[in-house]
């Protein structure tokens, strides 16, 4: 029986923090497995150590032990080079405050990572083209930030998330800074595009109607991740038919 | 790294991904990708610039001040080939000069300038001088040849083919001289030239790399969260050094071509008033554009590389807390014990790493641009320093120099001294030393305790860092130039006094006074053997130790205050001198110098004159060092003009590092206002943290400024009288002093850019404040 290649893949990780003289345990032994084109969402209190798993899983952060790997490739080996180039190429990144650079208009702010992974002009257009249609922000490309509502901007992060066409995306609560009308529609975007993609996500929340859409629910408490719920092998709920 | 990094498109193609412009081959293909490359980083660098210009402002006067200091340099080394070689043209018309030549030798050569095929021709004959020899009573020939072609490789073949038939033709007891012009080193003088030009360069590319990363590393600081967000989406060094570097490439082509124009114009009005036709070489904008492109890459590189190993993550969280500044929350406990004096004092604590940087880094140009000048009067000493423009050697003869000799000579017009040059001998050569007392030895100085078991002195000290020297009275006139306590001629009244420096390396030493008493000990024998690997202190103390001697008591006549000297003098009289070393005095070296005014017709004059006076006491060899000449070369050089001129630019560094940095800590810090005053702070209060912070930066600046200033000086006053001589044996005394005028300029700019560079900010801070506040209404509530 061959050997599943999963698009993530952690084995006890663990990060520590120094506050003063403690030492904060913010992921304990974490170890996931996400197949290619799988939803999962990871859930838990404030401070439970969601946020530092994904950051770690996305290679913004360095474990202190264990291993991440991306499609076999162990990213925790890698430079800081090896793992720039790799991100770029491989992961797209949501934050929960857009983090969107406010110099920047909003279709500059899209197109970092493609100047960032010196693609050629032409191979991110079409890309493009449906992004900005997907996420209906073609009359407010040539705005900045500030000129933005919140929806309006985590729509641009989400579309620079994409722009690349990972394999894998991490979502740090896309919708934490919005109201539910606006989280809806960021999620329905948002899962449409996987849809059309077919990107793996990772999605961090502490929304359970938002982690109800996911395939599979882990919960992170006190650092230590648990396999909360299964709907592969249940009924999913949608939100407007996603 | 900013605004436009981006490049937005103008259309939505349907080409398909991995679609690829087609270009005909692949060295084709790479061409195109390179300068589709090229051309994108420029565009996109060069609307980051200035879309943002106010950010670069500093970048712009930065790589201009660069590009012009160093621009100073090249351009007037493009000159100063030019200036040896119009100085070498106008004094010489002659490579070599053989001397003293019998009438076969001259034969000889004439016949051979007149060979029958022209390659054989190597030289030409310019002149036949002949005068007659007082002692043989036989006519002799100085002869000038000038050489064909390649001089370098002429002079070669003359050594190597016409000196063994010269030397074959000389008789018994004659023997003639060679010396050569600077006319055929001038091709070492070029050399010369581009060992300084080259040595210049390294120094002035270290301070400029030091400049452009201290002033990237504060930018870097200010951009972490974008560097960040880069990081995020795929960033490596390379695309963040690319980045930062086609900015700062962006800037330097703009600021290139004025800074050369500036440059070269100083240096034309430095070059006007010597006459010497001004020359340009394109060579310069070349080199400036080199210097500027490695300063460029060295300044961004560190930077960057530093950013690069950052976890983005780390780089994102910091959007507010850059490194310098940390949360206000430990401060506003505060509030409630004393605002805001003791808040901002303890602000520039939170803040200490920032404060050291900005003071170190900001002043440390100001302590630059004294050390230029220092440097600059060094230089000068240098060049101005009384060199001999003659040597004589009479040990040939049977003449000791004597005072009918010094007589005649000085009876020669445009000689100002006659020093003796072989009445010295180093105390450690002798295996002396000299004994003092510890009251005649300055406090803090490194001179030996004098301990020894035969001969038990106590609070002595004990040096061999000494240098006898004999002097005869006609001699006497040549310490008359230096500072002196005491008289003189005294060394004459009685044998056991002595005229004594009071310095060892230049720096003093000893604080000796007339009446004092030192004893000069003279080996005599020796108890054992020491070993023979010791040098320095420990030689010394063996030598105590292991060697028998005879100490002589000398009286302080005089003391010299200023005197050149590596090893400290002592002058004895021919006996005392001969007392301590054993030989009796006998000159017959002597340097000869000349009146600085004199033209190169009247020092030729002056040769012929010493040459003659030579002769009459026989086998007399006069050497003409062309000094004259030589200082007339570096004179018109202007380095020193350069040096002040690259000194004042400096300066200028000085205050864009303050008012950069300043802005933005503070433009940073005005979260912390806002916070503070809707806790209740008024604005008299946020005021009077600005101004406290700046009085204290000024205060501090004034304390560093003087500080670094006083240790780069004696640091560079320390290079050139005690380093350089080990290694050069000059014998320059260079003075320590601070000039107070720039030490003046230095501290008032230093706390000047202190106090506003906090003030501005403020100014700026409060006026954006209540222009937001009250719709342009002004500063209403100000003291509230």
């Amino acid at each position: 029986m061959p050997e599943v290649e999963y698009m993530l893949q952690t084995e006890s990780v663990i990060k520590q923090y120094k506050q003063y003289d403690t030492v904060v345990t913010a992921v304990n032994r974490a170890s996931i497995r996400v197949e290619p084109g799988e939803f999962v969402a990871i859930i838990g209190t404030s401070g439970s150590g969601k946020s530092t798993f994904l950051h770690i899983c996305a290679g913004l952060l360095r474990a202190d032990a264990g291993h991440v790997k991306i499609r076999g490739n162990d990213i925790t080996k890698m430079s800081s080079d090896e793992l720039g180039r790799f991100r770029g190429e491989n992961m797209g990144f949501i934050f929960q405050r857009h983090n969107l650079i406010p110099q920047f208009t909003a279709l500059e702010n899209i197109l970092i990572p493609t100047v960032m992974c010196n693609k050629p002009d032409m191979s991110y257009q079409e890309n493009l083209r449906k992004l900005v249609e997907t996420l209906q922000l073609t009359e407010r490309l040539h705005h900045l930030p500030s000129e933005l509502s919140g929806g309006q901007q985590q729509r641009v992060a989400i579309a620079r998330a994409l722009i690349n066409m990972p394999d894998i995306v991490f979502a740090d609560e896309p919708t934490g800074n919005l109201d539910r009308a606006n989280a809806d529609e960021v999620l329905k975007l948002l899962l449409e595009t996987k849809r059309v993609m077919g990107q793996t996500l990772v999605m961090v929340t502490h929304d359970l109607s938002i982690a109800d859409h996911a395939d599979r629910i882990f919960k992170m408490d006190n650092g230590e991740l648990t396999l909360h719920r299964d709907y592969q092998r249940g009924t999913k709920r949608t939100v407007n038919g996603y | 790294m900013c605004l436009y990094a981006v490049r937005a498109p103008r259309r939505y193609s349907t080409v398909s991904k991995g679609g690829r412009r087609s270009l005909i081959g692949g060295g084709r293909d790479d061409l195109g990708r390179l300068w589709e490359y090229l051309t994108r980083s420029l565009s996109i660098a060069w609307k980051s610039v200035f879309f943002n210009f106010r950010q670069y402002v500093c970048f712009f006067a930065a790589l201009f001040i660069i590009q012009m200091f160093y621009g100073l340099i090249a351009v007037s080394n493009a000159n100063n080939n030019q200036v040896d070689y119009e100085h070498v043209m106008e004094e010489y018309d002659y490579h070599m000069v053989l001397r003293e030549l019998n009438l076969d030798q001259v034969n000889s050569l004439v016949a051979e300038s007149e060979a029958v095929f022209k390659n054989d021709v190597i030289y030409k004959i310019i002149r036949v001088d002949e005068h007659l020899n007082y002692m043989t009573n036989r006519m002799r020939y100085d002869m000038y040849l000038l050489f064909n072609g390649d001089k370098k490789v002429n002079e070669k073949r003359f050594e190597e083919k016409f000196l063994p038939t010269l030397k074959a033709l000389g008789r018994e007891g004659e023997s003639f001289s060679i010396s050569r012009t600077p006319l055929l080193r001038f091709e070492d003088n070029e050399r010369a030239n581009r060992v300084t030009f080259i040595v210049i360069s390294a120094v002035l590319l270290a301070v400029s790399i030091f400049l452009l990363t201290m002033l990237y590393k504060i930018r870097v600081n200010q951009y972490k969260f974008t560097y960040g967000v880069y990081m995020t989406f795929g960033a490596d060094f390379k695309k963040l050094f690319g980045t930062a570097f086609w900015e700062l490439f962006v800037i330097s082509i703009v600021t290139l071509i004025p800074a050369v124009i500036a440059s070269t114009v100083v240096v034309y009005f430095v070059y006007r008033p010597s006459g010497i036709p001004f020359r340009f070489s394109f060579l310069s904008i070349l080199f400036v554009a080199l210097f500027n492109l490695i300063v460029v890459l060295a300044s961004v590189w560190m930077p960057m590389r530093i950013m690069s190993i950052r976890q983005p993550m780390s780089l994102i969280i910091t959007e507010d807390n850059s490194n310098y500044v940390t949360s206000p929350i430990r401060s506003i406990n505060l509030l409630n014990k004393s605002f805001p004096t003791q808040y901002e004092f303890y602000s520039l604590w939170r803040f200490r790493k920032y404060s050291v940087q900005l003071l170190t880094t900001a002043i440390v140009f100001c302590a630059l641009f004294i050390m230029g000048l220092y440097y600059a009067d060094i230089y000068k000493t240098n060049l101005e320093y009384p060199r001999p423009q003659f040597t004589v050697d009479l040990s040939r003869t049977d003449y000791p120099y004597d005072e009918e000799m010094s007589e005649e000579l000085y009876a020669l017009s445009g000689i100002t001294e006659v020093a003796a040059s072989d009445n010295k001998t180093e105390a450690i050569d002798l295996a002396s030393h000299m004994i003092t007392d510890r009251d005649n030895v300055l406090p803090l100085r490194n001179v030996m305790v004098f301990q020894s078991e035969t001969y038990p002195v106590e609070n002595a000290r004990v040096t061999n860092d000494v240098v006898y020297t004999g002097i005869t009275e006609e001699q006497l006139v040549t310490l008359e130039k230096y500072e002196c306590t005491g008289d003189l001629r005294s060394l004459f009244a009685q044998s056991d006094t002595v005229v004594i420096g009071d310095a060892i390396s230049n720096i003093s030493t000893f604080r000796f006074e007339v009446g004092d008493t030192i004893e000069v000990a003279v080996r005599v024998g020796q108890i054992r053997a020491i070993d023979g690997n010791l040098s320095g202190r420990n030689l010394l103390a063996a030598q105590i130790e292991c060697f028998r001697f005879e100490y002589h008591t000398f009286t302080v006549g005089a003391v010299l205050h200023n005197v050149p000297s590596g090893s400290m003098p002592i002058y004895f009289s021919p006996e005392g001198y001969e007392t301590v070393t054993k030989d009796p005095l006998e000159i017959t070296a002597l340097n000869i110098y000349v009146d600085q005014e004199l033209t190169p017709e009247e020092v030729g004059t002056l040769d012929g004159q010493i040459r003659n006076w030579g002769r009459i006491y026989g086998d007399t060899y006069v050497l003409n060092t062309h000094q004259l000449s030589l200082d007339s070369i570096s004179s018109d050089k202007h380095y020193n003009e350069f040096y002040v001129c690259i000194a004042i630019l400096i300066l200028f560094i000085s205050p864009l590092i303050w008012f950069f940095t300043q802005t933005l800590y503070y433009f940073k810090r005005e979260r912390e206002f806002n916070i503070l005053q809707a806790m209740g702070a008024q604005a008299k209060d946020i005021r009077r943290i600005y101004v406290q912070g700046g009085l204290v930066m000024a205060f501090l600046s004034l304390i560093v400024a003087i500080l670094l200033s006083y240790l780069g000086s004696y640091l560079l006053f320390y290079v050139f009288n005690v380093v350089e001589p080990y290694f050069t044996h000059a014998n320059v005394r260079y003075d320590f002093y601070m000039p107070w005028y720039a030490i003046v300029t230095s501290v008032v700019m230093s706390v000047g850019c202190g106090f506003f560079s906090a003030y501005l900010p403020f100014r700026s801070y409060m006026k954006s404040r209540f222009t937001l506040e009250n719709g342009g209404a002004g500063e209403g509530d100000e003291g509230h």
